[in-house]
């Protein structure tokens, strides 16, 4: 129960970051929030690439999932490569993997009731982070912040 | 007279409710303007210092004098002043909620008909229309209004007559969710489509140059009659508050979910007023006639609009259930009438009179009936700046100097010695005193214009 409450902690740890990131650049000057849509769309690659690896030494797996989550990873990364062409693209394509994660996540780890609020702390972050996402791609579309 | 076993089932039940009452029309399209012409950021501060000095100790009174009765608030006050010791007389403090109550529904249904007629309107607009025409035409017509406001009314009878947990809760589990996440599509909407740094630095740049006197009397008026109180409508919430509850945590929950709807709010509409180059205003004009002009011009202005109106339709529905609920519940544990019955009266009676505001929109609009108000304005004048004010005074005065200790201390859960003492100095000595600078401010007007 210790443990579940140090992950869930973790998570609004880690929500907190993104939360800044998604609304400073409304804030600060465009030079700035370039290099924070950056970060945020890197920092979510790193997220999704975190968790994804994580499901490798999860003990309580319903079945071998290394292949997908090498996968759900690389294309992660993609993303920040990609974001450097398309910025709309990558932050979709960001929103799509985390989401998938999450239901990937949920399918393939046992339930069990200890882990009962993780599992509604890591959705309630997955829902607020496709916001922020959703709020990134409004920011590169606001024809008033350029 | 038997003690109330109904109690929420739901966990969140009471904090969606009560977020429900306070979340309407007033601090959707009132709390925005006033932050953004009082100051910004500064005016924010002020108002978030008068929510802990109002707002939360005379919410608080209220949930325990209700939940300890676990009886509507007439029979709430007469039970915390017989178990204090004091004169049951305490109970016209109840009477004077449930007043309130039906006359705030009254005109409360006429507005919030007009929300719910311009979901069709809006979804129709176009850029040829004129949003100001637009208005005229939908007040205009008394059938129409008579219409909407008996369509709101219906609305409210129906959930009521249901029950409090058939009906009001699950009501509200259905709508606060929804809400939600209509307002953070229009805050979206706002982010894509309006001048989004411009409607932040409006609401929150702080401007401390433009703080007066009168900024705090706004501020505290403002966390006052945003949270729904001095009308019993959280009293008769908080008597169905499971006992586990923790008050104050709740209290303020319900507090901070309110300021940020109503700030949610303001990002929603300002950031397009100001893209589309509209007037910044406050009340029916802002949400009736700019926000429909800013929708007639907009990518996807016709699904956008109606889902603006409904987002106004749903807010003013939670609020105005409770604003029903106390006398309600009042017939119904009197057993003088059954709780359909006394439903469908109660807001027969608003309906009525609902009629006189709704003329004050066309063929009455001329006549004054109170202080040089029209038939609305003199309802408005009556509950918003005298009843409710008094009944609030009244509430934080009789929880602060009359109710035992032993209620309060009972109420709220072990461990909260810390919590009692701060709530007990603020609604002994500062928040009575606060309201009464609010009420005396909002009758200097009506007595200059006597005089004058």
């Amino acid at each position: 129960m210790e443990n579940i409450k140090k992950k869930n902690f973790y998570i609004y740890l880690g929500l907190s970051l993104f939360i800044f990131l998604a609304i400073a650049p409304w804030i600060l000057t465009h030079e700035l929030s370039s290099f924070l849509l950056r970060s945020f769309n890197a920092y979510l690659a790193i997220v999704i690439s975190f968790i994804a690896g994580s499901l490798w030494w999860r003990d309580n797996l319903k079945k071998d999932i290394h292949l997908e989550a090498i996968v759900i990873s690389m294309l992660a990364f993609l993303g920040i490569m990609i974001f450097e062409f398309s910025q709309g693209i990558a932050i979709i394509l960001q929103i799509v993997l985390i989401n998938f994660l999450l239901r990937f996540e949920l399918k393939v780890i046992n339930e069990d009731e200890n882990i009962m609020s993780y599992i509604e702390t890591r959705k309630l972050a997955t829902y607020i982070i496709t916001i922020l996402c959703v709020m990134q791609i409004a920011y590169l579309f606001n024809p008033y912040v350029n | 007279m038997n003690k109330n076993t109904i109690t929420w089932i739901g966990k969140w039940t009471f904090i969606l409710a009560a977020a429900g009452s306070a979340v309407g029309l007033g601090n959707i399209w009132g709390f925005p303007y006033k932050a953004g012409t009082n100051g910004g950021g500064a005016f924010v501060l002020i108002y978030l210092g008068c929510i802990l000095m109002i707002g939360l100790p005379i919410m608080m009174a209220e949930i325990i004098i209700g939940r300890r009765a676990r009886k509507s608030p007439v029979n709430a006050m007469k039970n915390g002043a017989i178990e204090s010791g004091v004169s049951p007389k305490w109970q016209i403090v109840g009477w004077g909620g449930l007043l309130s109550g039906i006359l705030i529904l009254s005109f409360y249904s006429v507005l919030a008909g007009i929300c719910l007629n311009y979901i069709g309107i809006s979804a129709g607009a176009n850029s040829a229309m004129s949003s100001v025409e637009e208005f005229s035409r939908a007040t205009a017509s008394a059938t129409n209004l008579l219409f909407w406001h008996t369509v709101f009314i219906s609305l409210n009878i129906l959930i009521i007559a249901y029950g409090v947990i058939s009906g009001i809760e699950r009501v509200i589990n259905f709508m606060m969710p929804i809400l939600f996440i209509l307002i953070i599509i229009m805050v979206l909407n706002a982010m894509i489509n309006g001048d989004f740094m411009r409607g932040l630095s409006f609401m929150f740049a702080p401007d401390f140059s433009q703080v007066t006197p009168a900024t705090f009397l706004s501020a505290m008026g403002q966390a006052f009659f945003s949270l729904s109180l001095g009308m019993g409508s959280i009293m008769c919430y908080g008597s169905y508050m499971p006992d586990d509850e923790n008050i104050f945590k709740t209290s303020m929950t319900v507090a901070g979910l309110d300021t940020l709807i109503a700030v949610m709010a303001g990002l929603a509409i300002f950031p397009i007023i100001f893209a589309y180059g509209l007037d910044a205003a406050s009340g029916p004009n802002l949400v009736f006639v700019s926000m429909l002009s800013a929708f007639s011009d907009m990518p996807f202005g016709n699904l956008l609009g109606p889902i603006f109106f409904i987002l106004l339709s749903i807010a003013a529905l939670s609020s105005s259930i409770s604003l029903l609920e106390p006398s309600v519940a009042y017939f119904d544990e009197e057993k003088i009438v059954s709780r359909p019955v006394a439903a469908i009266s109660l807001g027969l009676i608003a309906w009525f009179l609902g009629i006189g505001s709704l003329l004050s929109f066309n063929l009455w609009s001329e006549k004054t009936f109170i202080a040089g108000f029209d038939f609305l304005g003199s309802m408005d004048f009556i509950t918003n700046q005298l009843l409710m004010p008094l009944g609030g005074m009244l509430v934080a005065i009789f929880a602060g100097w009359f109710l035992s200790s032993k209620i309060v201390v009972e109420e709220l859960s072990t461990g909260q010695e810390k919590v009692f003492n701060i709530w007990k100095f603020f609604i002994k000595f500062i928040s009575p005193v606060l309201v009464a600078a609010v009420f005396i401010n909002q009758l200097i007007p009506f007595f200059q214009n006597l005089l004058s």
